[in-house]
C-alpha cells in the first residue's frame, strides 16, 4: 500500500488533486496506459472503446502519460505521494583523520518500512530499467514493507552480487532514482539506494550459494579483480565452474580498492564478497599481472578466458610543468592517503599550510579532495566543465563543499610551474566557457589567475589498457554510444523510460543497456571482455552487471556446444 | 569495430538484441495487468474486414518494401511539381495549361471516384502530405532512427477534440478561395499554381511544427471528404488479424515504430480500428507488427458507413456541413439566382450597413450563412425524425444498441457520443447521407470531365510546340448528357443512402424510438428526399460548371 498524503494534508498544503484528461479523439483504445497504471485509476470504457479515468484513484504519477503511444492523456495537478525520507550527512566536528562513513543509513526498520511505503510497485517499473543490473527494486522494497529482508536478499541476488557496495557508490540521481516514476512525475524518488543499502547493512550478504551444475567441469580465467571480475566469479562459481582470478596488484578489488576512501566506502564493506568468493572456491592469485601475450598460455589452461582488468590507467596531464615534483595520479594519492587514514597517520608533504590543487572534479577528484581535507590540507579543485553539466554525483559534489573544498568549475590549468629544486610551486588557472553538455569547453583568452600551490593531483579520469585491445580485437575499448543506430527495445519503450527525458536517465540507461548486451559476444574466440575494460571509466554496478552477464553467455556457450 | 571470424563466436558485432537463451532482467520485474478482453470481440465483430488482400504473397511483398509507397507517391509528386511549374510559366489559356488542365479536368474527377470507390486511396499517394513527409522523416523511404526534422508538437487537446470540423473549415475556405478566384473554373493557371503551392507550403509548416501526419488526420482541406465520403469505399484498411494478439502485445510497435516501420501516423491503431476514416494505408503499421497481426482489408461497399459502433459527431457534422456546401454551390449556378444573390448582398452590406471589400461572388457572409444553414437544415430534419419517432427513454438509460454512449472522466470530444437526444439521432441520419453527399460532389465534376477532358493530350503536347486547336471545342458529351449521367450518379447514390439508411435505422434509431416503424419510414424519406433535392437540381443547372 502506497502511503500517500492524507485529505488533511492534502487541505493544509492546499495543493488540490490529481485530474486526468483522456483525449478521446487520439486515443485508441489500446490499453497500454491501462495495463500499467499502478493504481487502477485506469479503465476502459466498453462502449466507446477508450480509456476512462478515476480522478479519484488517481495518485499523479503519470505514467500513463508517458506511456501512452500517442500523447492521448494528460495530468494535471500534484503528485500525492508523502515525503521522501531525508537525513543529513555525518559532519565530523573536526575532519583531521576522520573516516567515519559520512552517509547515514536508515535508523530503523519504521523508518525503512516507511519510505519502502513510497513505492507504487509499478507494473512496468522504469526504476528496473535505470538500475544497470535491473535490480528487482519493486520485489525488493516489497519485501522491505513485509518485513521480510531474507526474501529482499534473495531478490537482490538474482541480479547484484554487491548491494552494500552499490548502495553506497552508485549515482542513483543518473540510474535507479532517475528513473523512479515519481522522478518522472517531477518529485522526490523512493530513496532506492538507502534501501538496498538497508538491507544489505541489516542482515548480513548471504554467502555463495550453489544453483546449478551448469559450468561443473568448466574452468575460466578472469583477469582482475575488479566488480566486473566478481560479478563473474560470483556467477560462475555458484554454477559449478572453477574460476582462477588473476590480480597484478597485491590485494584485490581493483579500484574499489584504492580508488574510493573509507567514508565513502568502509573497509569491512569491501573485503565481504571476495571472501565470501575464496570461501566457495575461487583462486586468487594477486601480484600477477597479465599482459596481452599471456591470454594465448591462459586459453591453453582454461575454457574461457574473461578480461576484467578495468580502466587503471590515469588519464595523463598535458600541460608545461606536469613532470614537476608534487604532481601525481590520483590513484597513487589515494592509494598513499587511504593507507595513512587507516592508521591515523598523515602524509608527509601534507599539513595544515599545504595548498592542493586537484585537477579535475569528478567522483574521484572529489574522494581526492575530501582525503586532503582529512589529512590536513587545503584543497581546491577545478574542472573546465560547466557545473550543469558537471558528471560527478550531485550530493558528493555539495559534500565535497561543506567540508571546505574549494571547486571552480569553468576552470582549466594551463601550466604549472616549479623552483630550482623541481617541486611545484604555482599553477596558472584560466577561464573556460561551456554552452551545452556534449561541447568541448574553450579557453578564454586574459581570464588567468597564478594560484600558490605544493601538491598537484591529476583525477580527470581513466582509461583502459588499449594494448588489450589492439591485440584481442582492433578498435577497442567499444564504446556504447558508438553503436546506438537501433531503435531502443520496445518493451523499453513501452515503459516510458525514456518519456519526460529532460533528466536523460532514460537514454543513459539505453546507452548502458546496449553496452551490457554487447558484452554477451565474446570479442576474440572464448575471451570475453567486462567491465571498464571493455568501456572505458564507468561505475561499479555497470562493471558487477557486465561480469555477471559475461558468466551467463560462456555457461550458455558451454552448454550449447 | 572487426571482429575475428570464428564459428564458435555467437552472433555478429550488429545484433544488439537481447539473446533469446539469456533472461532479460529487464524484463523480468515487469507484471503488466491483463487487459480489459470482455466485449471486444462482440464490439468489433460487425466491423471486420471481409478480406485480406496482404495474404496474396505479391502484395504482401509490395506492403513490405518501403519503397512501395514512395513509388505510389513519386508519379503524383512529379505531375503536381508540373502542375505548379505550368501554372507560372506556361500559357495563360486554362484549356491548354497543363497544370489546369490535369487538375481540374481530370484529378479532381479521380479523386472522387477513388474516394467512392476504394476511400483514402488518396492519402496514399498523396503529393502534399507525401512531400512533407520525406522532410520530416529526411528520406524517401527509409526507417531511420535519427530524430525527425520536426518540433514533433501534438495539436493540443483542445483542437484535436474538434476532430474532423478544422478539415471541414480548411475545406470551405479553400473552397471559397477556389470560387472568388476563380481558380477551378479553371482560372488563370497561376492561380492553380499558387493553390497548389499554398498546399504543399502548409503542409510542409504542419509538419514541420506537429509530428506524423498531424495536417493530414486535422487539417487537409481533403481530409474530412475523403474520410466522411470514403466510409461508402471498400478498402476498410489496415486492421487486425487476430485481435487478442494485439491486445496481448507489449510492445505497439504497430504505434510507436519497430524496426521496419514508423509509428501509425494517422494515430490509429489497427487493434481497435472499426472504420477506414483514419487509416491513411501507409502500411507503416503493417511493416512494424512484430507478429504479422495486420492485414490489408477490403470489405462490402458501405460498410464502414453502416457498421461503426461509435458513430463520430464530427463525422456527422462535416456531412451535413459537406451536403451545406455542395447545395450552396449547386444553387449558385442557377442561372435565376444571380440577381437573387445580389439582392442578398445589398441587404446584408449595405441595409444591415457590414463593410466589406468583397465586390462579387461569393461574399462570405452569404457564403457561410447558407452553408451553416444548410446544415442546421439537415440537423432539423434529423430533429423532426426524432420528433415523429419519439424517443424510448428506457432504452437511452440502459445502454442499449445505438443509444447515447457516455464517456467517464475525462474531457468529451466531438468524436463520441455523451448523453445527448440530439446526438443519437443526429449522427446516424447523417451516416446515411454518406452515400448520397459523396455522390453529389462527384457529379459535380461531371462537366468539366466530359466537356473538357478533351483538351487534356492538348495540354500535354502544348509545351512541345504543338498548338493545334484540334479537340479544344470537342466535348465527350452534351450537356443533356452530361445531366443525365449526374442523374445517373446521384440516383446510385440515393440508393446508396436508403441502402445504409435502412440498416442504420434497423440498428440505431429503432431501438431507441418509441414508434420504430416511424424512425424508420422516416429516416429514409429524408435520405431520399435530399438526394433526389440534389439530383433533381442538376436539371436546371444545365450541366453548368
Amino acid at each position: 500500500m502506497t502511503t500517500l498524503l492524507s485529505e488533511d494534508r492534502i487541505g493544509a498544503l492546499g495543493i488540490g488533486s490529481p485530474h486526468v484528461t483522456v483525449n478521446l479523439e487520439r486515443c485508441a483504445g489500446c490499453q497500454e496506459c491501462v495495463i500499467r497504471c499502478p493504481v487502477e485509476a485506469l479503465s476502459m470504457d466498453v462502449n466507446s472503446w477508450k480509456a476512462a479515468a478515476e480522478d479519484a484513484l488517481c495518485v499523479g504519477c503519470r505514467q500513463c502519460t508517458r506511456t501512452c503511444p500517442f500523447g492521448a492523456i494528460e495530468v494535471e495537478g500534484p503528485t500525492l505521494v508523502t515525503e521522501r525520507w531525508h537525513a543529513e550527512t555525518i559532519r565530523p566536528t573536526s575532519l583531521l583523520g576522520d573516516i567515519t562513513e559520512v552517509h547515514p543509513g536508515f535508523a530503523s526498520m519504521d523508518e525503512a518500512v516507511a519510505e519502502a511505503e513510497r513505492c507504487l510497485s509499478c507494473p512496468d517499473p522504469t526504476c528496473v530499467k535505470g538500475c544497470p543490473a535491473h535490480n528487482d527494486i519493486p520485489g525488493f522494497i516489497a519485501s522491505i514493507r513485509d518485513r521480510d529482508l531474507a526474501t529482499a536478499h534473495e531478490t537482490l541476488r538474482r541480479t547484484t552480487v554487491l548491494p552494500d557496495i552499490c548502495s553506497r557508490v552508485c549515482d542513483w540521481s543518473k540510474q535507479c532514482e532517475g528513473a523512479c516514476t515519481w522522478k518522472l512525475a517531477g518529485t522526490q524518488p523512493v530513496a532506492i539506494g538507502r534501501l538496498e543499502r538497508f538491507v544489505a547493512d541489516t542482515e548480513s550478504v548471504p554467502a555463495l550459494q550453489p544453483r546449478s551444475a551448469l559450468g561443473q567441469g568448466m574452468s575460466v580465467a578472469i583477469v582482475g579483480s575488479g566488480p566486473a571480475g566478481i560479478g563473474a566469479a560470483w556467477e560462475l562459481i555458484s554454477h559449478g565452474a572453477k574460476v582462477t582470478m588473476l590480480e597484478k596488484d597485491s590485494e584485490p578489488l581493483g579500484v574499489l580498492r584504492w580508488g574510493i576512501p573509507s567514508f565513502s566506502l568502509p573497509d569491512r564493506v569491501i573485503d565481504r564478497p571476495v571472501a565470501q568468493l575464496k570461501e566457495a572456491g575461487l583462486d586468487l592469485v594477486t601480484g600477477t599481472n597479465v599482459r596481452p601475450a599471456d591470454v594465448e598460455k591462459l586459453l591453453q589452461v582454461h575454457d574461457a578466458v574473461v578480461l576484467a582488468n578495468g580502466a587503471p590507467i590515469p588519464l595523463s596531464l598535458r600541460f608545461p610543468g606536469a613532470d614537476l615534483k608534487g604532481v601525481e595520479d590520483a590513484t597513487t594519492f589515494l592509494t598513499r592517503a587511504k593507507a595513512a587514514l587507516s592508521k591515523g597517520a598523515s602524509l608527509p608533504e601534507v599539513n595544515a599550510e599545504t595548498r592542493v590543487l586537484v585537477v579535475g572534479a569528478g567522483n574521484t577528484a572529489m574522494d581526492v579532495a575530501r582525503s586532503v581535507r582529512r589529512l590536513g590540507g587545503q584543497v581546491i579543485a577545478v574542472d573546465w566543465m560547466d557545473r550543469r553539466f558537471a558528471r560527478v554525483r550531485p550530493d558528493e559534489l555539495v559534500e565535497a563543499e561543506n567540508e571546505g573544498v574549494e571547486i571552480r568549475f569553468l576552470t582549466s590549468v594551463s601550466k604549472v610551474e616549479g623552483n630550482a629544486a623541481g617541486q611545484v610551486t604555482r599553477a596558472l588557472l584560466v577561464e573556460t566557457r561551456q554552452r551545452k553538455p556534449g561541447d568541448t569547453p574553450r579557453i578564454l583568452a586574459g581570464r588567468e589567475e597564478n594560484v600558490q600551490v605544493d601538491l598537484v593531483v591529476a583525477a580527470m579520469g581513466y582509461r583502459n589498457d588499449s594494448e588489450f585491445g589492439s591485440t584481442i580485437a582492433p578498435g577497442t575499448p567499444w564504446r556504447a554510444s558508438d553503436h546506438v543506430d537501433g531503435l531502443p527495445d520496445r518493451r523499453w519503450m513501452g515503459s516510458g523510460v525514456f518519456a519526460n527525458s529532460g533528466n536523460g536517465v532514460g537514454d543513459l540507461s539505453w546507452i548502458r543497456e546496449i553496452a551490457l548486451r554487447r558484452s554477451t559476444y565474446p570479442f576474440s574466440p572464448k575471451v570475453w571482455v567486462a567491465g571498464d575494460a571493455m568501456i572505458g571509466a564507468s561505475t561499479v554496478v555497470e562493471a558487477m552487471a557486465h561480469g555477471k552477464r559475461v558468466a551467463q553467455a560462456i555457461l550458455a556457450d558451454a552448454a550449447r556446444n | 569495430m572487426a571482429l575475428k571470424t570464428d564459428d564458435r563466436l555467437l552472433a555478429p558485432d550488429r545484433e544488439l538484441g537481447n539473446p533469446d537463451w539469456l533472461e532479460d532482467p529487464a524484463i523480468t520485474p515487469v507484471k503488466l495487468r491483463p487487459p480489459h478482453r470482455e466485449g471486444a470481440q462482440e464490439h468489433f465483430a460487425p466491423t471486420e474486414g471481409d478480406f485480406d488482400v496482404s495474404r496474396n504473397k505479391i502484395v504482401d511483398k509490395a506492403l513490405r518494401s518501403r519503397k512501395f509507397q514512395f513509388l505510389l507517391i513519386l508519379p503524383n509528386q512529379i505531375v503536381f511539381w508540373l502542375v505548379i511549374l505550368s501554372g507560372l510559366v506556361g500559357t495563360v489559356d486554362p484549356n491548354i495549361n497543363f497544370g489546369t488542365a490535369i487538375t481540374w479536368y481530370l484529378w479532381f474527377c479521380i479523386v472522387f471516384v477513388m474516394m467512392v470507390v476504394v476511400g483514402r486511396a488518396w492519402c496514399a499517394m498523396c503529393p502534399f502530405g507525401g512531400f512533407a513527409e520525406w522532410i520530416q522523416r529526411r528520406t524517401f523511404w527509409k526507417r531511420k532512427n535519427s530524430r525527425p526534422l520536426t518540433l514533433g508538437l501534438k495539436l493540443p487537446a483542445r483542437w484535436a477534440g474538434y476532430g474532423l470540423e478544422i478539415s471541414v473549415v480548411a475545406f470551405l475556405v479553400l473552397t471559397w478561395i477556389e470560387e472568388y478566384f476563380g481558380i477551378a473554373g479553371p482560372g488563370n493557371p497561376r492561380d492553380t499554381s499558387l493553390m497548389v503551392l499554398g498546399i504543399v507550403g502548409s503542409a510542409l509548416i504542419f509538419f514541420l511544427v506537429f509530428e506524423r501526419r498531424t495536417f493530414c488526420r486535422y487539417v487537409c482541406p481533403l481530409s474530412s471528404l475523403i474520410g466522411s465520403v470514403g466510409a461508402a469505399g471498400t478498402a476498410a484498411g489496415f486492421r487486425t488479424r487476430d485481435r487478442e494478439v494485439c491486445l496481448a502485445c507489449k510492445t505497439k510497435d504497430c504505434m510507436r515504430g519497430g524496426e521496419n516501420g514508423y509509428g501509425c501516423p494517422w494515430y490509429t491503431w489497427a487493434g481497435s480500428a472499426d472504420s477506414n476514416l483514419l487509416c491513411g494505408l501507409c502500411s507503416e503499421c503493417y511493416k512494424s507488427c512484430p507478429s504479422g497481426n495486420v492485414g490489408l482489408f477490403i470489405q462490402r461497399p458501405l460498410k464502414s458507413v453502416v457498421a461503426p459502433v461509435r458513430r463520430r459527431y464530427d463525422v456527422a457534422w462535416a456531412v451535413a456541413i459537406l451536403a451545406g456546401l455542395v447545395a450552396y454551390q449547386q444553387v449558385n449556378a442557377f442561372s435565376w439566382y444571380a440577381p437573387i444573390d445580389n439582392r442578398f448582398n445589398r441587404y446584408i452590406h449595405e441595409g444591415l450597413a457590414i463593410p466589406t471589400s468583397i465586390t462579387h461572388y461569393p461574399d462570405p457572409i452569404i457564403y457561410a450563412g447558407m452553408i451553416t444553414l444548410g446544415a442546421l437544415f439537415l440537423a432539423g430534419l434529423a430533429w423532426v425524425v426524432k420528433g415523429l419517432a419519439g424517443d424510448s427513454r428506457s432504452a437511452l438509460a440502459s445502454g442499449g444498441p445505438g443509444a447515447a454512449v457516455s464517456v467517464r472522466g475525462g474531457g468529451t470530444a466531438l468524436v463520441t457520443q455523451a448523453r445527448s437526444t440530439f446526438r443519437t439521432w443526429f449522427a446516424p441520419i447523417m451516416y446515411g447521407l454518406i452515400p448520397a453527399v459523396g455522390m453529389d460532389y462527384f457529379s459535380r465534376q461531371l462537366p468539366k470531365f466530359f466537356q473538357d477532358i478533351p483538351a487534356l493530350p492538348l495540354s500535354i503536347l502544348h509545351p512541345f510546340g504543338f498548338h493545334s486547336k484540334l479537340l479544344y471545342h470537342y466535348s465527350l458529351m452534351t450537356n443533356w448528357g452530361v445531366v443525365y449521367a449526374q442523374l445517373a450518379v446521384m440516383a446510385f447514390g440515393t440508393l446508396g443512402s436508403l441502402i445504409v439508411m435502412w440498416r442504420i435505422s434497423k440498428r440505431d434509431l429503432e431501438p431507441i424510438a418509441a414508434r420504430p416503424a416511424v424512425a424508420r419510414v422516416a429516416s429514409l424519406l429524408v435520405v431520399l428526399g435530399i438526394g433526389v433535392t440534389m439530383a433533381v437540381m442538376y436539371v436546371p443547372m444545365h450541366a453548368a460548371h
